[in-house]
């Protein structure tokens, strides 16, 4: 049976790589997932992955009753981008021009040509729905696609979500719905 | 039950902790609400396709890198045990200073007792009465000063080496 998560912390708390390793493979993934959701770029989402790894390092030998990794992570994650964010919003004061610009190169869940939601085609039948559902989930407001991906993407409870989140369950509730409602809208030709 | 109220409910979490008698409204109005039925079928439709659904993960380039960056912080951190604990050891006493912290005590004692006595008995103020009460103060404000001196002198001797 593979170690806990708090069994490993344990021991990386000890200085033992090997804990991390196996640590850093089993959260790898839905840390870089939540952070491509969050960013929409690749490249941000590069550096926020590392960004929150490094955090999560540093603070893990002094950080006392971590009961959940993953949200751990999540937690962190949320943080650093609500900085990234801030500082965009300072750049963009100061160099309007220059932030025009680098926020155009959002990558559209690997799709460059388009940031709309394709449409069916009775012409062909290729329409990836999963590429309509992940440009559908990038078209949601942040709050609302925090939301959703915590809920629907990662599975976890809407008490852990306002944990993370540090908002109250009912407006987690309040934002899943409204997120729900929009993508239903958004996939409507998809129904079938 | 209005249709607002019946659609957060489908987006509810524990469809099963449900008090009965909101169960019962919510198979009531679906049964009789096309929308809210379209609704929940839709959502759960959605749930399944967001369970299949592609999703990114980090490149190796960037897992190594990430790798490597918390290794180093890992080092970094040691590192700094490390100097923690060899200033722990530079800033501790040497055995001698207490032998003859000790020794003075001893020989005080020795010379203040009899003196002391005097003073008490017979209410005598000798000449070695004000000598230990000279020693008494100077002990006192050396107890004081001693730490910022030690403190000062380290500080020069550190900037010194740091230039």
């Amino acid at each position: 049976m593979p170690p806990a998560d708090g069994e490993l912390i344990l021991r990386i708390k000890q200085k033992d790589t090997r804990a991390f390793d196996k640590l850093f493979l089993r959260h790898k993934d839905a840390t870089y997932r939540f952070a491509y959701y969050l960013t929409q770029s690749r490249s941000e989402a590069d550096d926020l992955f590392q960004d929150t790894w490094l955090r999560a390092v540093k603070y893990l030998p002094s950080s006392s009753g971590i009961r959940d990794f993953k949200a751990w992570m999540f937690t962190i994650t949320a943080n650093l981008h609500r900085d990234l964010l801030r500082k965009k919003k300072i750049r963009r004061m100061f160099f309007p021009q220059r932030s025009v610009e680098s926020d155009s190169n959002i990558d559209p869940f690997e799709n460059p040509e388009s940031t709309a939601v394709p449409k069916v085609n009775d012409d062909s039948n290729r329409i990836d729905i999963h590429l309509a559902l992940n440009q559908a989930i990038a078209q949601l407001p942040l709050k609302q696609r925090r939301v959703f991906v915590l809920k629907e993407i990662e599975g976890l409870k809407h008490s852990e979500i306002s944990e993370i989140l540090k908002v109250s369950v009912g407006t987690v509730k309040s934002l899943l719905h409204r997120a729900v409602k929009k993508l239903q809208v958004q996939l409507a030709d998809f129904k079938n | 039950m209005k249709c607002k109220q019946v659609e957060k409910i489908i987006v509810e979490e524990f469809q099963s902790d449900l008090d009965k008698t909101i169960k019962l409204k919510l198979e009531d109005h679906l049964s009789g609400c096309s929308n809210c039925m379209s609704f929940k079928e839709n959502y759960y439709s959605l749930r399944l396709r967001v369970k299949k659904i592609e999703t990114p993960s980090p490149s190796e380039e960037v897992t190594e890198q990430t790798k490597t960056l918390c290794y180093d912080e890992f080092l970094r951190q040691k590192e700094i045990i490390l100097f923690a604990d060899q200033k722990r050891q530079e800033n501790e006493t040497p055995l001698m200073v207490w032998f003859a912290f000790l020794v003075l005590l001893g020989l005080t004692l020795i010379w203040a007792f009899p003196v002391l006595k005097d003073y008490v008995e017979e209410q005598l103020v000798t000449k070695h009465t004000i000598y230990l009460v000279m020693i008494v103060v100077q002990n006192i404000l050396a107890l004081i000063y001693a730490p910022v001196l030690f403190r000062i002198f380290k500080v020069k001797k550190l900037s010194i080496n740091y230039f």
